[in-house]
């Protein structure tokens, strides 16, 4: 191995990456891009339903009802003050309009009517449910027991409540944000790559003391360096580094790797920018795959975590969102090592075939 | 001349990355989009049933808007998945259930709700179940609940989204496709090559734009199969996808003829798409202006095919937008030549072809500009003099070709960046510039005798000196 040849290549590389203007503006504009979006996804997630009503005599049931969270109440003088403050956009989307002796009525036997104001954006889920709502609360006013006794609260609440402090868009985005980050670097690598081989310089290089693995290692270097720096200056940007940076840095590296890997693929075979892009499109969809579905409640499918850069999403999103350690992400941070260790090899394997053949 | 071009273009078509991409990409950004947004910003609250008896919740359920149901095997698999959040709540029906319900026996409710869930659903999901155990049980509830909606129904996000795929599917195709071609045809010189034979760069430009045009339209009624968007007037539909395909490729055209290289086309793309996609947001967002969507070509007939495939409009509801979908392409044609081989007024792609592409000649042309290269009527160059050291600056009649070979012998010869065609050897100068590097032909006492693709040339009628 010469360090100094490898030294050599890398600030060559270097220097043809900042002149090659697209993907220079393109590094740069995904900068900007993924920053300004990522602060102007909320932060928060809104779990409650905003709700007008306009009753006499149910008082206690609707404190009730704010006070276990999930509703938030307004109260109104009637159902036409209700009704116009929905309509005039000022109020909320939701209402509910009672008659005046609703609950007497109720007692009495009498079949009552309730108005749910709605507007067109509400969904049919909440239609539904306060109808429901409504339906349960007539049944207890009319002095209808629970026909089934509800069990303990703790019994019912399964996983980590997370009521309150649910995980926004914004963390979500994260992991999409890296990744479409390190795919451009995947990109520019192979650019780098395949503009060696197209116009036979790396013949060149070979004719000189250097030998292929220097150049192999150069370019190894070369891809994740660029990946890793740009990974992590965008998570400097976006505010992720906090008590697990530590865990953050080791899994923006694994991931790093990886796109080199697949970057050092896409080289090889790519003749064109046109053929690049068409090979990273064939990595990017299977690969993509993870960031999007982290977007969705829940876990992945067992074929998502199947795939290379899910161990780089969950990750991110573990050390981020719900501030796991090393020992809380070891799964992933095996898996994604792991698939590091199968993309870089194949990537190498690849491009070193093309070199001794040139 | 243009089928033979197209046909030369369509085999090697599956060649190129940018078409295989531009037939896949409608597939993935439709599933991308149906996966994202038709989940993402409508997600209903999930809720697991398992029925260990035979409860007639179970029917009720399944009728529930808004509310996902799911059914799983065991009650242990209905806690794994509440507990992993992959459902928000979770029912077990006991066998059995039913009947202690019917009896008063207030039966115990195995209900689970998962801690990932948002407070709205678990609110939701509860009075729902709630709910399905009261009317299972036969009682008539003592209120009725009247349902008033206020405001119109909106568009669910991934049907207003529609135009975006169409104009996505359409555009990439109609421009990149023509643009990648030519460009591809240009860096490669196969541009030139394809000049010396009878193709006029007119037919190369049309062959170009009808291949972009033919992709445009079969991406563009894919994205409509894909989404089940054709409308009641499949038809009307068609020819509104084929006028934006018409328009896509003449943009293509155009694009192809002015970038340089691929890298200026796409950076060209990133920066100027803008211009053609802005109408779309309007759909998406139907809040904003609408007038200013009108500004745009592209809406004449994106919203057409959103009316017909949405609005369940008819033919002659979207026909005005339709008759301004043809005028705001016309402008752009590359095909803007008469039989005589002028141009017409109007913005070209011809004209934005480097003029060593779109004429041979760089000298005073007379006559007209030029539009087509090869063959009758050309320009003619007028010339003075008859020097052999430099250009004529007048002198004989030379028909202008352009040549990607050196040729200068015989009836043939070239000025550095053009080629010409003499009637009589003795009228080409000698220049020192670009020595002859002929391949093939056979010396003759009046110069060589051309083989090969110079027969063509030669074909053509020769001008009567003066």
């Amino acid at each position: 191995m010469n360090p100094t040849a490898i030294g050599a290549i890398v600030a060559k590389d270097v220097k043809a990456f900042v002149r090659d203007r697209f993907y220079f503006f393109m590094t740069i504009l995904g900068l900007v891009f993924y920053v300004g979006a990522f602060w102007l996804l909320p932060s928060t997630v809104d779990e409650t339903i905003e709700m007008g009503v306009a009753q006499t005599g149910l008082d206690a049931y609707f404190d009730g009802l704010a006070t276990e969270g999930g509703l938030t109440i307004t109260p109104y003088p009637s159902a036409d003050a209700l009704e116009t403050a929905i309509r005039s956009g000022e109020g909320p989307a939701v209402g509910l309009a009672f008659p005046p002796n609703f609950a007497a009525d109720i007692a009495a036997g009498k079949q009552t009517t309730v108005s749910l104001f709605v507007t067109a954006e509400v969904p049919a889920e909440v239609r539904g449910g306060l109808s429901s709502m409504v339906r349960e609360m007539a049944y207890l006013a009319a002095g209808s027991p629970p026909l089934v006794t509800l069990p303990n609260e703790k019994e019912v609440l399964l996983g980590v409540d997370r009521a309150g402090d649910q995980v926004s868009l914004q963390e979500t985005m994260r992991p999409l944000f890296v990744f479409f980050m390190l795919l451009v670097e995947m990109m520019a690598l192979a650019t780098l790559v395949a503009t060696e081989i197209q116009q036979r310089t790396v013949s060149a290089i070979l004719v000189t003391p250097t030998t292929v693995t220097d150049f192999l290692i150069a370019k190894a270097i070369l891809g994740t360096v660029l990946a890793f720096s740009q990974a992590v200056l965008l998570m400097l940007l976006i505010g992720s580094f906090g008590t697990n940076s530590a865990v953050l840095l080791v899994t923006l590296l694994l991931g790093a790797i990886l796109m080199t890997g697949f970057g050092l693929w896409a080289g090889s075979a790519g003749r064109d920018f046109l053929s690049i892009i068409f090979w990273s499109m064939l990595f990017l969809i299977p690969l993509a795959i993870p960031s999007i579905a982290v977007l969705f409640p829940g876990t992945a499918a067992t074929w998502i975590q199947a795939l290379p850069s899910w161990g780089l999403v969950e990750a991110i999103v573990g050390a981020t969102a719900y501030g796991d350690g090393f020992a809380e992400l070891a799964e992933p941070l095996v898996s994604l090592a792991g698939w590091c260790v199968v993309a870089f090899a194949a990537g190498l394997v690849v491009l070193k075939r093309r070199v001794v053949r040139l | 001349m243009i089928h033979k071009i197209l046909l030369k273009d369509l085999s090697l078509g599956p060649r190129s990355p940018i078409l295989l991409w531009a037939l896949v990409l409608p597939i993935v950004l439709t599933l991308l989009i149906r996966m994202v947004f038709g989940s993402l910003f409508t997600s209903e609250p999930r809720l697991g049933i398992v029925d260990l008896g035979n409860s007639a919740i179970v029917a009720a359920a399944g009728q529930l808007d808004g509310i996902q149901v799911t059914f799983p095997e065991t009650p242990e698999e209905l806690r794994q998945q509440v507990e992993a959040g992959n459902l928000d709540a979770g029912l077990v029906l006991e066998a059995g259930f039913d009947d202690l319900v019917r009896s008063g026996a207030q039966p115990e409710l195995s209900f689970w709700v998962g801690g990932e869930s948002l407070a709205s659903d678990r609110i939701i999901l509860g009075v729902t179940a709630m709910d399905l155990v009261r009317a299972m049980s036969g009682v008539g509830s003592p209120v009725d609940v009247s349902v008033v909606a206020i405001g119109d129904e909106g568009l669910e996000l991934t049907v207003r989204m529609l135009p975006m795929l169409v104009i996505m599917a359409v555009a990439i195709a109609g421009v990149m496709v023509p643009a990648a071609s030519l460009i591809e045809e240009k860096t490669r010189r196969t541009l030139s090559a394809v000049l010396v034979t009878p193709a006029r760069l007119r037919d190369v430009l049309v062959a170009k734009g009808l291949l972009g045009a033919i992709l445009a339209v079969l991406t563009g009624v894919m994205t409509l199969l894909l989404n089940s968007a054709f409308g009641n007037a499949p038809l009307a539909t068609l020819l509104a996808v084929t006028l934006g395909a018409i328009m896509m490729a003449e943009i293509g055209l155009i694009l192809g003829s002015w970038a340089p290289d691929t890298n200026t086309m796409f950076a060209a793309w990133k920066g100027g798409a803008i211009l053609l996609l802005f109408p779309v947001l309007f759909t998406i967002w139907p809040s904003l202006p609408q007038w200013i969507a009108k500004l745009g070509p592209t809406y004449y007939f994106l919203q057409p095919i959103f009316d017909l495939s949405i609005n369940g409009a008819t033919f002659a509801d979207v026909a005005p937008q339709l008759v301004i979908a043809p005028p705001s392409a016309l402008p752009l044609s590359p095909s803007f030549c008469d039989s005589e081989g002028r141009s017409k007024p109007g913005w070209s792609a011809e004209r934005s072809l480097p003029s060593r592409h779109r004429s041979a000649s760089r000298g005073s042309v007379r006559g007209t500009a030029s539009c087509a290269v090869i063959g009758p009527p050309c320009p003619v160059l007028q010339t003075k003099s008859r020097s052999r050291r430099r250009l004529p600056r007048c002198g004989p009649k030379l028909r202008p070709y352009i040549s990607t070979t050196h040729w200068r012998h015989g009836h043939l010869w070239e000025t550095g960046r053009d080629a010409y065609e003499a009637e009589d050897a003795r009228d080409v100068p000698n220049t020192t510039r670009d020595r002859p590097s002929i391949r093939s032909g056979t010396r003759k006492a009046s110069g060589w005798k051309l083989t090969g693709p110079s027969a063509t040339w030669r074909a053509a009628p020769a001008i009567p000196r003066r």
